[in-house]
C-alpha cells in the first residue's frame, strides 16, 4: 500500500500530459484527414468546450449560478478585435499577435469578471443569478450599440498567418485543439491545487472555508476571474474561426443554454465539459441534417436540464457512477473496514494531558449581543497550553456563540481575546486560522466533492506532507486518503474534520461537539485518541461536548456556561460536583 | 425635455416591471422559487389564445375578445401549473437555487418553443387597453401603465390579506417555512404549491393580454421582460412586495429618463443594474456568511 | 492527381453531353407535358434566418419543384438545400462552409439580416454567386458576387421619405433608425442624404439609438413628441414597429408613420391599431390589391405549394426565376464556375411585372438592379392594406446607390 501510493501519484501526474499529447495527435489526424466542413464545425465544438470549461469553474466547482458566460466571450472578442484594428500592436507582434492579444483580452476580461463577481461576496444563489442575467442583458445591448470593431467590414486575421480557406480552417482547428488542451490541462491542475480545493469548499460552506484558513473572498473572486478569463479566450477563438462577429453570437439566451447544458453534463468535470461541447454543437448539426429548425435543439436542452435538475443528477456523475461502480463499491468496503478499525482498535489508556501551565488563550469580559438578546455576558476564561478544556452547559447556554466569537465570526463582540500573547481583535476568521486558531463545526462542513487526502491538504494549507496526512488519518482511524468524502458517513466525516484540523498543527483547536454521531464504542476510542492529541500534534484543545462521560475522560479543566454566563470554572472534579452545575444539568435532563 | 417628464415617461413600463416583480416576489415567498419562466407562461398563453381567432369570427367583437382573454388565462395557468407540479413533485425538498435553476431550463424551453410556434413575426395580439388615460402637459399617463400599477398593488394587497388574515394564508406560510412539518399536520402541500403557480400564471396571462403588443411585439422579446422584472423584485430582495413595486417604478423611470437623453444610451442599460447591486450590497451588508451559524 | 482530374473532367463532359441530348429530346417531344427531371441534380443552396424569413426559401423551393416537374434543366433537376443561419454570424459562416462543401453551384433566395456581411468574402473566394431573396445589410448591394432581388432597406427608407414628403406632403418628418452597426448607419445616412439632395428637405429630428429587441420605446416616443414631428419614418422590422406604434398610441402620439417593406404583411395590418395613417413603399407589386394582375402566377405557385403570401415570398419567387433565366444561358456543364461566369456575363435584363425595374446580374462590382417601389397604406383605425401606387422608380426620384462601407 505504501509502496503503491507514490507510483499511483506519479502516474497521476503523467496521465493528463499523456492524454494531452494524445489529444493533439488525434486533433492533427482529424484536422487534416476529415472533410473541410466537418473540421470547421469541429472547431465550434472546441469553442463550446472552452466556454463550458470556464463556466464549470463558477457553476460546477464553486457552486454559484452565472448566467453571463457568453458576455465574457463577447468582451474578450471585442478586446481582441480592438487590439487588432484600433492599435498599432499587430505590427509589433507580427504572426504571434493573435496569441498575445488573446492573452491580453483574457486578462482584461478576467478583471471585469472580478468586478462582476464582487456582488457574490454578499449575494448568493438566486440573487446572484439575477444579477448575472442583468449583466448579460446590459453587455448585450452595450455591445450591440457599440458594435464590434470589425463593424461587419474588416476581417480579423487568423493566428500565424493562417488563411480563411479550407486549409486555413484545418490549421486553425489544430490551433484551437492546442488552446483547448492547454485550458483543460490548466483547469485540471488548478482543480487539484489549493485554489481548486478552496472553490469546492466555498461551494459547500463559506464558514468551513474560512475556518480552514482560506479567504472566502479570494476563493469566490478567483473563480469568477478565472471563469471570465477562459470565457474571454473562448470569445477570441470564435473571432479566429469566423474572422468577424456581432452581438448575436453572444446573446443572453445562448448563455442560458450554455448554463443549462453545464448542469446537464456537470461541466466541473473536465471530461464532461468536453463531452458537453460535443453535444452543444452536434445536436444542432444533426437537426440541420434533418432540416429541423435549430430552435428544437434548445428545446432538447431545456428538457434535459429539467430532467437533470429534478433527478438531482447529471450526465457526468451518472456516467462516472456507472463506470466506477466497482471502484466505489471497493472504496465503500474499505471505508467499512476502516470504521471497524476505528471502533475496535485499542491503544494503551493515555492519561489526561496536564499541559505546561502557560496561558495560551486568554478571554477577557467577552460579551455578545444579538439585538436585545445577550448571548454571552462577561465571559472570561483561560486555556492553558497543552491541555484540553471542556466547555459545557445546557442547550442555548452560548457555547457555540463562544466558539463563533473566538473564531472571528462575530466581530461585533465586546471584550478581548488573545492567543499566545497576540490580540485577536480585527482578525478575520481565515486570518485567525492562519495565526494558529482552528475550529470545527457542529454541522457537517466537510465538502463531499473532495477526497479525504485532498481535504486534508486543503485544511492544512499544503503544510502537511503525505506522511503527516497518513499519520493524522491513522491517528483517528479515518478512511484512507484516496477515498472520496462522498462515500464517508457523516459521523466519520466529523472525525476527518478533526484529524485535518489537528494535522494543520494549530496552537489551539476549538472542537464543537466532535463526537456527535459516533457510537458509544467509537466515543471511547475517540476519547482515548483525543487525550494523546495535544502531545502528538502540539495542539491545545477546547472541546464543547454534551456527553459528560467524554468530557470527564479527556478534560483537565472544565468551564460551565449557563444563559451566556460562566456558571463555574475550574478543575474537573470540583466543577462537576458543584451543586449549581448539577442543578443546571438536572434541569435540562428533566426537560428532556 | 426635462427630467420630470422623462421620469413620468418611464412610468408605464415601470408599472409593468412592478407587476412582474410582485409575481416573482410572491412566488419566492410562498413557494421558495425565483420563477424565471413567469413572463414566458403568460406570453405563451396570450400567443396561443390568438390562434383561436379564426374559430370565433362569427361572434361579436366583444365576445371574441373575452373568449381570447379567457383562453390566454387558462393556458398560462395550465403551463404554470405543470411547472409547479414538476417542482412540487421532484424538488419539494430542494434548495431555492435548485428550484429556480429548473425555471431557467423551462425558460429556455419556452423561448425556443415560442420561437418555433410563433416565430418572430408580429402577431395580432391586440392590447386590451391602449392610449393615454390623461395628459400632463405633453406627457401622457397611459392606461396600460395605470392598469399595471393598480394590478401590482391589488395583487400585493390581496396577497398580504390572504397570507396574514385567512386560514389559507396560515397554511401557505406553513408550507413555505416548514414544509415537512406542514405535511405532518395534514396540509396538502402539493396542492397548495401548485395552486400558487396556477394563480400567478393566470395573472400573468391576463397581464400579457392587457399589454398586448405594446411593450414588444414578438414573443421572445416579450419573454425577456423578465429581466427588468427580476431587477424590480431584487430591490425587494424577493421578500418585500412594497419595495418590489417601488423598485419596478424606479427601474422604469430610470430607463425612461436615460432613453430621453440620446447621449446616455450607453449608460441606459447599466444604471438600473448598478443601482440595484449597490442597494442590495448595502441592504445585505450584514450577510457576510452563507448561513447564519 | 492531375491525371485523375483530367479523367474525371472528361467523364463529366461525356455525361453532360448525354444529358443535354436527352434533355433536348424531352423538350422537343413533350412541349407543355414534359416528364419530370431525373438526371444528375444541380445543387443550389440558400442561407436564411428561417425564423425571420421562412417564406423566401419556401417560395424558391416551390418554383424549383414546378421547374423540376416540367423537366428541369435539360433533364437535370434542381436540388435545393436551405441552411438556417439563426441570425448568428457564427452559424451563418458555418452554414456557408456547409453549402460550399455540399457542392452548391449558386445561392438562391437567401434571406438574412447578416448573410452578405458575413459571407460575401467567402463567396468571392470560392467564385460562387448569391441571388439574394431578401438582402438587408449594405454588403448585399455593394459587393461583386451578390445581387439581390429586392430593393433593400436603404432604398426603402429613401422611397418612404420621398413618398411622405413629396406625394403625401408631410412636413417635419422625424426618423427612428436602428443602425445595427456603422456600415448600416452610413447606408441609412446615405439614403437620407439622397432624399435631402433631391427634395431640399431636412429631417426635423433623427434618432439612431434604437437597438434590436429594445425593452421599451417610451423614451424614444417621448422625444418624438417633444420635436413636434409631422410624420415618423422608422426602419425597424415589422414586429418592432408594431411595438413602437403601440407605445406611440399609448402616449397619444397620432402622426402618420412611414415604414419599410418588412411591415407589408397581413399579420402586421391585423396586429397594429393606430389613430393615424401608416404608409410604406412595397418592394414588389401589391399582392393584397384585388385589382393587381402582376402577381397572378406568383399567387398560383404559392397557393399550390402552401407558401404564405408575403413580400419575402415574392422576393424568393423572383430570385428563383432570375436564377433559372441565367441557368438557361449556360452552354455545357452547370458548375459553380460556369454559373458564375454566366451570371457575370449576363447582358439582357429579365423583366417581370412584379417589379418596375428590370433585373440583371452582370459584371459590375456592385449589384442593385431592383429600385422601384409601390406605395400602400393602412388607413387610420383600420386593419388592412390599401393599394395606392403608382410605381416610384429610383432613377426618376433621385436615388443614389448605396456605397460600399
Amino acid at each position: 500500500m505504501s509502496l503503491a501510493n507514490p507510483q499511483r501519484a506519479a502516474s497521476r501526474v503523467w496521465l493528463p500530459l499523456v492524454f494531452a499529447v494524445g489529444a493533439i495527435l488525434l486533433g492533427t489526424l482529424f484536422g487534416f484527414g476529415m472533410p473541410a466542413y466537418i473540421v470547421f464545425v469541429s472547431t465550434s465544438v472546441l469553442i463550446a468546450m472552452v466556454s463550458l470549461l470556464g463556466l464549470g469553474i463558477v457553476t460546477g466547482t464553486a457552486g454559484m449560478i452565472a448566467l453571463c458566460q457568453l458576455s465574457f466571450a463577447s468582451i474578450g472578442a471585442w478586446i481582441l478585435e480592438f487590439l487588432y484594428l484600433k492599435t498599432p500592436l499587430p505590427t509589433v507582434f507580427g504572426a504571434a499577435s493573435f496569441l498575445v492579444f488573446m492573452v491580453i483580452a483574457g486578462l482584461i476580461t478576467a478583471v471585469l469578471g472580478l468586478v462582476i463577481g464582487l456582488p457574490a461576496l454578499r449575494l448568493r444563489g438566486v440573487n446572484l443569478a439575477v444579477i448575472t442575467l442583468g449583466v448579460a442583458a446590459a453587455v448585450d445591448t452595450t455591445v450591440q450599440q457599440l458594435g464590434f470593431p470589425d463593424q461587419s467590414t474588416a476581417h480579423i486575421p487568423r493566428p500565424f498567418g493562417l488563411s480563411s480557406d479550407p486549409n486555413g480552417d484545418r490549421g486553425y482547428f489544430l490551433f484551437a485543439v492546442v488552446i483547448t488542451v492547454v485550458v483543460a490541462l490548466a483547469i485540471y491542475a488548478l482543480q487539484g491545487s489549493r485554489i481548486g480545493a478552496a472553490w469546492k469548499s466555498v461551494a459547500f460552506s463559506e464558514r468551513g472555508t474560512a475556518s480552514a484558513g482560506t479567504s472566502v473572498r479570494t476563493a469566490k473572486l478567483s473563480a469568477f476571474a478565472l471563469s471570465a478569463f477562459v470565457g474571454g479566450i473562448a470569445g477570441c477563438l470564435i473571432v479566429g474561426q469566423i474572422t468577424q462577429v456581432n452581438y448575436l453570437t453572444f446573446t443572453p439566451i445562448n448563455s442560458l443554454g450554455l448554463y443549462v447544458l453545464s448542469i446537464v453534463v456537470g461541466s466541473q468535470l473536465i471530461d464532461m465539459a468536453l463531452f458537453g461541447g460535443i453535444l452543444f454543437v452536434v445536436i444542432p448539426e444533426i437537426l440541420k441534417q434533418f432540416r429541423v429548425p435549430l430552435e428544437w435543439s434548445s428545446v432538447a436542452f431545456g428538457v434535459l436540464g429539467i430532467q437533470a435538475l429534478t433527478s438531482n443528477s447529471n450526465l457526468g456523475t451518472g456516467v462516472r457512477a456507472a463506470l466506477f461502480r466497482r471502484r466505489r463499491l471497493r472504496e465503500a468496503a474499505r471505508v467499512e473496514a476502516a470504521g471497524d478499525v476505528a471502533a475496535v482498535e485499542t491503544v494503551a489508556e493515555a492519561p489526561i494531558p496536564t499541559g505546561t501551565g502557560r496561558p495560551l488563550l486568554i478571554v477577557d469580559h467577552l460579551t455578545v449581543e444579538f439585538g436585545a438578546v445577550k448571548a454571552l455576558t462577561d465571559v472570561s476564561l483561560v486555556v492553558e497550553e497543552g491541555t484540553i478544556l471542556g466547555l459545557i452547559g445546557p442547550n442555548g447556554a452560548g457555547k457555540s456563540t463562544f466558539v463563533d466569537a473566538i473564531g472571528g465570526f462575530l466581530p461585533q463582540h465586546t471584550g478581548t481575546a488573545s492567543l499566545d500573547g497576540e490580540p485577536l481583535r480585527g482578525l478575520a476568521p481565515h486570518q485567525r486560522a492562519r495565526a494558529g486558531l482552528r475550529r470545527t463545526f457542529q454541522q457537517d462542513r466537510v465538502p463531499p466533492s473532495m477526497t479525504v487526502g485532498a481535504y486534508l491538504r486543503f485544511v492544512t494549507r499544503g503544510k502537511a506532507d503525505p506522511a503527516a496526512i497518513a499519520d493524522a488519518l491513522q491517528f483517528f482511524g479515518c478512511p484512507d486518503a484516496s477515498i472520496p468524502l462522498s462515500v464517508v458517513d457523516v459521523g466519520t466525516r466529523r472525525l476527518v474534520e478533526v484529524a485535518a484540523n489537528l494535522a494543520a498543527r494549530p496552537k489551539l483547536l476549538l472542537l464543537d461537539e466532535p463526537a456527535a454521531g459516533l457510537s458509544h464504542d467509537e466515543h471511547l476510542a475517540f476519547a482515548n485518541r483525543l487525550r494523546r492529541a495535544p502531545e502528538h500534534f502540539g495542539t491545545t484543545i477546547l472541546i464543547i461536548e454534551h456527553d459528560l462521560d467524554l468530557v470527564r475522560s479527556v478534560c483537565s479543566r472544565i468551564t460551565v456556561l449557563n444563559f451566556g454566563e460562566v456558571l463555574a470554572s475550574g478543575d474537573r472534579a470540583t466543577v462537576l460536583s458543584d451543586p449549581k452545575v448539577v442543578s443546571a444539568y438536572m434541569g435540562e435532563t428533566e426537560m428532556l | 425635455m426635462n427630467i420630470i417628464i422623462a421620469l413620468i415617461v418611464g412610468f408605464s413600463s415601470g408599472a409593468l416591471y412592478a407587476l412582474i416583480g410582485v409575481g416573482l416576489t410572491l412566488m419566492s415567498v410562498l413557494t421558495r422559487v425565483v420563477n424565471f419562466s413567469l413572463v414566458a407562461v403568460g406570453v405563451f398563453g396570450a400567443y396561443l389564445s390568438i390562434r383561436s381567432a379564426p374559430l370565433l369570427l362569427t361572434l361579436p367583437p366583444a365576445a371574441q375578445t373575452a373568449i381570447t382573454v379567457v383562453i390566454a388565462v387558462i393556458v398560462a395557468a395550465i403551463v404554470s401549473g405543470i411547472l409547479g407540479w414538476v417542482e412540487a413533485t421532484w424538488l419539494s425538498e430542494a434548495t431555492t437555487t435548485a428550484r429556480s435553476a429548473v425555471t431557467v431550463a423551462s425558460l429556455l424551453l419556452l423561448i425556443s418553443l415560442s420561437f418555433i410556434l410563433f416565430g418572430s413575426q408580429p402577431q395580432p395580439l391586440r392590447p386590451l387597453l391602449i392610449g393615454p388615460l390623461f395628459l400632463v402637459g405633453q406627457v401622457a399617463i397611459t392606461k396600460v401603465g395605470v392598469a399595471m400599477l393598480v394590478a401590482a398593488i391589488v395583487v400585493a394587497i390581496a396577497t398580504w390579506l390572504i397570507v396574514s388574515h385567512t386560514p389559507l394564508g396560515v397554511r401557505l406560510r406553513a408550507v413555505s417555512d416548514r414544509q415537512t412539518a406542514a405535511e405532518l399536520l395534514g396540509v396538502n402541500v402539493k396542492a397548495l404549491q401548485v395552486g400558487v403557480w396556477v394563480a400567478v400564471g393566470a395573472v400573468m396571462g391576463l397581464c400579457v393580454s392587457i399589454i398586448g403588443n405594446t411593450a414588444a411585439a414578438d414573443a421572445t422579446s416579450m419573454i425577456t421582460l423578465i429581466i427588468p422584472g427580476t431587477a424590480a423584485a431584487l430591490v425587494g430582495a424577493f421578500k418585500s412586495l412594497p419595495l418590489t413595486i417601488i423598485g419596478g417604478l424606479v427601474v422604469g423611470a430610470l430607463q425612461g429618463a436615460l432613453t430621453a437623453f440620446p447621449s446616455t444610451t450607453q449608460l441606459r442599460d447599466w444604471i438600473p443594474i448598478l443601482i440595484i447591486v449597490l442597494f442590495l450590497l448595502w441592504n445585505q451588508r450584514k450577510e457576510v456568511w452563507d448561513v447564519a451559524r | 492527381m492531375r491525371m485523375t482530374g483530367i479523367k474525371l473532367g472528361a467523364t463529366a463532359a461525356v455525361a453532360a453531353a448525354a444529358l443535354i441530348l436527352s434533355g433536348c429530346s424531352a423538350t422537343s417531344g413533350g412541349g407543355g407535358t414534359s416528364t419530370p427531371a431525373t438526371g444528375t441534380p444541380i445543387k443550389v443552396a440558400a442561407l436564411s434566418g428561417l425564423t425571420f424569413f421562412p417564406e423566401a426559401p419556401q417560395a424558391v423551393k416551390a418554383v424549383f419543384d414546378d421547374y423540376n416537374q416540367a423537366g428541369g434543366f435539360n433533364g437535370q433537376p434542381l436540388q435545393y438545400t436551405v441552411y438556417d443561419d439563426k441570425t448568428d454570424p457564427a452559424v451563418s459562416a458555418t452554414a456557408a462552409k456547409d453549402a460550399l462543401s455540399g457542392g452548391a453551384v449558386a445561392l438562391v433566395g437567401s434571406s438574412s439580416l447578416l448573410d452578405c456581411a458575413v459571407n460575401h468574402q467567402t463567396w468571392e473566394d470560392n467564385n460562387i454567386v448569391s441571388i439574394q431573396g431578401t438582402g438587408v445589410d449594405p454588403f448585399c448591394f455593394t459587393t461583386p458576387n451578390i445581387a439581390p432581388a429586392n430593393d433593400g432597406p436603404y432604398f426603402d427608407a429613401f422611397a418612404t421619405l420621398y413618398d411622405g414628403s413629396e406625394t403625401l406632403g408631410y412636413k417635419n418628418i422625424c426618423a427612428e433608425v436602428v443602425p445595427d452597426n456603422d456600415a448600416g448607419k452610413a447606408a441609412y445616412q446615405g439614403a437620407i442624404d439622397a432624399w435631402s439632395a433631391k427634395t431640399g428637405k431636412k429631417l426635423a429630428y433623427s434618432d439612431f439609438s434604437l437597438t434590436r429587441g429594445q425593452a421599451s420605446y417610451a423614451g424614444n416616443v417621448a422625444a418624438l413628441k417633444s420635436h413636434n414631428c409631422g410624420a415618423v419614418m422608422i426602419t425597424e422590422v415589422g414586429a418592432a414597429v408594431t411595438a413602437f406604434i403601440g407605445e406611440a398610441s399609448n402616449q397619444g402620439l397620432n402622426v402618420p408613420f412611414l415604414v419599410l417593406t418588412s411591415c407589408y404583411s397581413d399579420q402586421f395590418a391585423a396586429g397594429v391599431s393606430y389613430g393615424a395613417d401608416i404608409h410604406l413603399p412595397a418592394e414588389f407589386s401589391p399582392f393584397t390589391d384585388p385589382k393587381d394582375k402582376s402577381n397572378t402566377d406568383w399567387a398560383k405557385v404559392m397557393d399550390a405549394h402552401n407558401v404564405p403570401k408575403t413580400s419575402f415570398a415574392q422576393g424568393g419567387y423572383l430570385a428563383a426565376k432570375y436564377f433559372i433565366a441565367i441557368l438557361k444561358t449556360i452552354k455545357g456543364k452547370v458548375t459553380r464556375d460556369s454559373f458564375t461566369a454566366a451570371a457575370k456575363a449576363m447582358s439582357t435584363p429579365v423583366t417581370n411585372p412584379m417589379v418596375a425595374t428590370p433585373w440583371i446580374f452582370g459584371p459590375g462590382d456592385t449589384h442593385q438592379a431592383n429600385k422601384s417601389a409601390w406605395p400602400l397604406e393602412i388607413k387610420k383605425n383600420t386593419s388592412a392594406w390599401t393599394s395606392l401606387g403608382p410605381w416610384l422608380k429610383g432613377d426618376e426620384i433621385g436615388w443614389v446607390d448605396t456605397k460600399k462601407p
